[in-house]
């Protein structure tokens, strides 16, 4: 290729990148890290996560100042975001609110009972349920029921207060909702955007702040806010991983900086290094946006990666090049090229193996490192000679391979110590056998932990739905799936009598279906009747049968009128939460029915699933989403495994393949073998347990370190200067990796913990287990 | 009855003394109302019997129940209905327990806020926490020490419970009113409790 045509080339492709990236669309949100979902359960599941009533919950918190202004502020913002539309329902505990729904509940108590039956209405039936009632109102407290008693003799308001679980109300103080401790004034918020929108949870978070500062200075007071859910979670997550990732590329950045500005004293040779760095970079986000449609953020932070692995390549050209200019690369050329091309394709065998994962994240990290090693391995080979100044020479390291050789020799002495080392890390594998693994989704979760326990006492507060047990019932309309959630009832009644369940929700105790409505209708007699059958039911009770005309009218105006509908719930705080138990999702409708455990228990799912298996027709699923969510997480984990394997696979047959022998392989992959085994044993010591992303870092310890046992492999002809590039090399990767470790976005930390020492010890194995000293062997 | 001179003297040095004393009658108001808490803060636990008559609109005669009340400073409560039909509801500080048609419900009061506008007057007056009492009633006094009447108002604006009335003498107290809307009112008469409950 003549010399203009590949620069030109490289140039015209640079440029072309360059307009990709600016044009991809980029995402930090925290998609990455839920994984596609190939079931239709997992599906179920992880749109629950991304799009269910419980992703689109924000809780509010006041504390400081007096429990008055606390209250006084609460209020305020009630008012001011309930006045939002980006806000489905805005609840602070306030009498008004609590009116709304207590006038829905008795407005249409007879189409809402689940007492309403005919026998209900019959003599004998109207006499017992009126028996009861009198006997509530003689009980302690009764009394404040007494009012409704000419309205609601038979107690049917009580029955749907019943039915709906009342039990886990908020505590209250100053009339509003507050924590245990009564130390803050909660808020509950539900957005009308899904908690995986982030952009529209960013907003609903500042107009939340804003209406917080406006409520705060209208009370002279200083008072705090604390925020928590979902939407707050993935909001602060993006802000970090944007915020680590532009702090640990410049940080890395500037560290391989200095290293190489140490390393070859020249600003030309700096900058010449850069070019296959860039080059690979622009590649690699080109080809992600080409591909994926959207960048993740974390990609860009795993990215890091990429720099100590493609900055390797031109780190090996100016230090093994022993000539100035282009006769210096047409050598290294002939007897490292090969070396290093066989390097690069180990890698990207490696990550390769990345392409097929269900992990958004991982695939998105195989396909950028892919393109960006093949595009800086490309760019050295062909571009970069082209752009070397004929007199172009770096600083002469043979000083530091001298140094690292005798050093080296001094070691080898002692290699025979590495079985020891090997036997030493069998064994502590071995006795942390059981808690190697760390099988929880949320240990990949950037939420951090004071983060969660915030977010666990503000829900126990409120009594909010943790939405992790859940019965899905899928019908083909809206109609279908309330009737399913009418027939699962009953079963789920029995369970909650027998203490399997603590109880349940279920959006037709708030909006039965209309079948169910007409049902009851017909259950209740007419005015006439009625009148008749209470005059006979009231015998020998102290209730006057001419002061029930308002409960005869009632019972008249339920039998006549429509079914309600969801317009009746409007302005009250049902309606949010029947928008949350009753969705569409897709063609079919989706009745969601969450699940309390009983007191200090937990829900025994198979016995609800064979409960539920007698309901017809409808298809009723039972999830624990926390449970799902680590199955499916576990499913991911033995795939990354299986496709750790895959790449090492490739990589051990690539070896086979071009090297011809077996013998060589072992030589190559024994030293990334015991350097994975030492990092392991290394970090359960310490007390790490590993995730996926160790998994995946060990990968990459096997695809970066074979270019350093390729070299020690095949020897050089100037293995001085082939170990000191090998020092360069590797100490750009640990301080890539290295900055990784000290991220706080556990995905990036696992990677980093994991390849950078393994990195480090990969080369150190690779030259203390290499078939003659270093500098011994003549080139292959 | 005779009225005589002595009579007429007598009447005049009482308004004459109601005029001096006038400007103080407020805070001789106070005075005993806080002796009476003093006295109450010094019965520690107590029980008695009670019986309740409840009225109530459509009702042709007041519905009658009887049953214990306990108390035991600092804040454990209990009202024990016995006949007519059993009913309990227990109370250790902010924990609620409602026994009733053989279901045992664990509530939280402050979810309860009309429930708790009547717990929290009784266990104030019960433990002699005046204080507490006037930072959530308007409190009206009649009488003496040894034969008094208080009335307590909720403060709070959307409160079911109208007012709470107490009668006693001295440390005893001998009659609870509860006032709901539209003339709805429960009456506890008390007595001492029989040796064993």
């Amino acid at each position: 290729m003549s010399r203009r045509a590949a620069v030109g080339i490289w140039a015209a492709l640079a440029v072309l990148a360059a307009v990709l990236v600016a044009r991809a669309r980029y995402s930090a949100d925290l998609s990455a890290f839920l994984p596609n979902a190939p079931s239709a359960r997992q599906r179920l599941l992880v749109d629950q996560l991304r799009n269910g009533l419980a992703s689109r919950l924000l809780i509010v918190a006041i504390g400081g100042a007096t429990p008055e202004t606390r209250a006084q502020i609460s209020t305020d913002l009630r008012r001011a975001l309930g006045a939002e539309r980006r806000f489905a329902a805005v609840q602070n505990g306030s009498a008004a609110a609590e009116r709304r729904d207590g006038a829905f509940l008795f407005a249409h108590r007879y189409l809402l009972s689940p007492d309403v039956t005919a026998q209900r209405f019959t003599t004998a039936g109207l006499r017992a349920a009126i028996e009861r009632t009198l006997g509530l109102l003689a009980a302690p407290g009764g009394v404040l029921a007494a009012p409704t008693l000419t309205h609601d003799p038979t107690g049917e308001l009580l029955a749907v207060l019943g039915a709906l679980g009342q039990g886990q109300a908020p505590r209250r103080a100053g009339g509003v909702w507050v924590t245990r401790s009564g130390r803050e004034a909660v808020l509950l918020l539900r957005t009308r955007a899904p908690g995986s929108n982030t952009d529209a949870q960013a907003r609903a978070i500042a107009a939340i702040r804003a209406a917080f500062q406006g409520a705060q200075a209208r009370a002279h007071a200083h008072a705090t806010l604390r925020l928590t859910g979902p939407g707050v979670f993935a909001v602060a997550a993006r802000s970090r991983i944007k915020r680590e990732v532009v702090r640990l590329s410049l940080l890395s950045g500037a560290l391989i900086f200095v290293l190489l500005a140490l390393a070859y004293r020249s600003l030309t040779a700096l900058l010449l290094a850069l070019v296959p760095v860039a080059s690979g970079a622009l590649a690699g986000i080109a080809a992600v946006a080409l591909r994926f449609g959207v960048v993740q953020g974390v990609t860009l932070g795993f990215g890091v990666t990429l720099i100590g692995e493609a900055v390797d390549y031109s780190i090996y050209l100016f230090i093994q090049s022993r000539s100035a200019g282009s006769a210096g690369y047409a050598e290294w050329q002939r007897s490292a090229w090969p070396t290093v091309r066989l390097g690069m394709f180990t890698s990207i065998c490696g990550f390769a193996a990345l392409l097929p994962s269900a992990f958004p994240g991982l695939a998105q990290l195989g396909w950028y490192s892919l393109t960006g090693v093949l595009a800086a391995g490309l760019v050295t080979r062909f571009v970069l000679p082209q752009l070397l100044p004929v007199r172009f020479t770096v600083r002469d390291l043979r000083p530091l391979g001298a140094a690292a050789a005798r050093l080296l020799g001094r070691l080898r002495a002692a290699r025979l110590g590495l079985v020891l080392v090997a036997l030493g890390a069998a064994a502590v594998l071995y006795g942390h056998r059981d808690s190697l693994w760390n099988r929880q989704l949320s240990a990949l979760s950037p939420v951090p932990h004071a983060a969660q326990r915030l977010d666990r006492r503000l829900r126990a507060a409120l009594g909010a739905p943790s939405g992790r047990d859940l019965v899905v019932l899928s019908a083909a309309d809206r109609e279908g799936a309330l009737e399913a959630a009418e027939q699962a009832a009953a079963p789920l009644r029995a369970l909650v009598s027998l203490g399997v369940l603590g109880g349940f929700q279920s959006p037709a105790q708030l909006l039965p279906s209309r079948a169910l409505q007409r049902r009851r209708q017909r259950a209740l007699p007419d005015a006439a009747v009625l009148r008749r059958r209470l005059a006979r039911a009231l015998r020998g009770l102290p209730l006057d049968p001419a002061s029930l005309a308002p409960f005869v009218a009632a019972v008249e105006r339920a039998r006549q009128g429509a079914p309600i509908g969801r317009a009746a719930l409007a302005g009250t705080s049902f309606a949010a939460a029947l928008d949350g138990l009753l969705v569409r999702a897709g063609s079919h409708w989706d009745a969601l029915l969450p699940l309390q455990a009983p007191p200090g228990g937990h829900i025994d799912l198979a016995r609800v699933r064979a409960a539920l298996t007698r309901v017809p027709p409808a298809h009723a699923t039972v999830l624990n989403l926390k449970h799902e969510a680590n199955r499916l997480y576990a499913t991911y984990l033995g795939e990354a495994v299986r496709l750790a394997l895959a790449g090492l696979a490739a990589i051990v047959l690539l070896l086979l393949a071009v090297l011809r022998s077996a013998l060589r392989t072992l030589r190559v992959v024994l030293p990334l073998a015991l350097a994975v085994l030492t990092v392991i044993a290394a970090l359960a010591l310490c007390g790490v347990q590993l995730t996926l992303l160790h998994v995946i870092g060990m990968l990459l310890i096997v695809a970066i370190g074979s270019n350093y046992a390729l070299f020690f492999e095949r020897g050089s002809a100037e293995p001085t200067l082939t170990l000191a590039s090998l020092l360069i090399a590797n100490a750009a990767t640990v301080l890539g990796f290295g900055v990784l470790a000290a991220s706080s976005v556990p995905v990036l930390r696992d990677l980093g913990q994991t390849v950078a020492p393994g990195a480090a010890l990969a080369l150190l194995y690779a030259a203390l287990l290499a078939p003659g000293a270093p500098g011994e062997r003549a080139a292959g | 009855m005779t009225s005589g001179p002595i009579g007429n003297v007598a009447r005049a040095t009482l308004a004459a003394l109601v005029l001096v004393l006038g400007s103080g009658a407020a805070r001789a108001a106070e005075a005993p109302f806080t002796q009476l808490m003093a006295l109450l803060a010094a019965r520690r636990s107590g029980t008695v019997t009670f019986v309740a008559r409840t009225y109530a609109a459509g009702l042709t005669r007041p519905l009658i129940s009887s049953g214990v009340l306990r108390f035991r400073a600092p804040d454990h409560l209990e009202q024990r209905t016995l006949k007519p039909v059993p009913s309990e509801l227990i109370l250790d500080g902010e924990h609620m327990t409602v026994r009733r048609d053989g279901q045992t419900h664990q509530l939280n009061l402050r979810a309860y806020p009309n429930i708790a506008v009547y717990v929290d007057a009784l266990r104030a007056t019960l433990g002699g926490h005046g204080r507490a009492l006037r930072q959530q009633f308007a409190i009206g006094w009649h009488g003496t020490v040894a034969h008094w009447r208080l009335t307590l108002r909720p403060l709070q604006a959307d409160a079911h419970v109208r007012q709470i009335r107490l009668a006693g003498a001295g440390a005893t107290i001998e009659r609870i009113e509860i006032l709901a809307p539209h003339g709805a009112r429960t009456v506890l008469h008390l007595s001492d409790a029989p040796a064993a409950p």
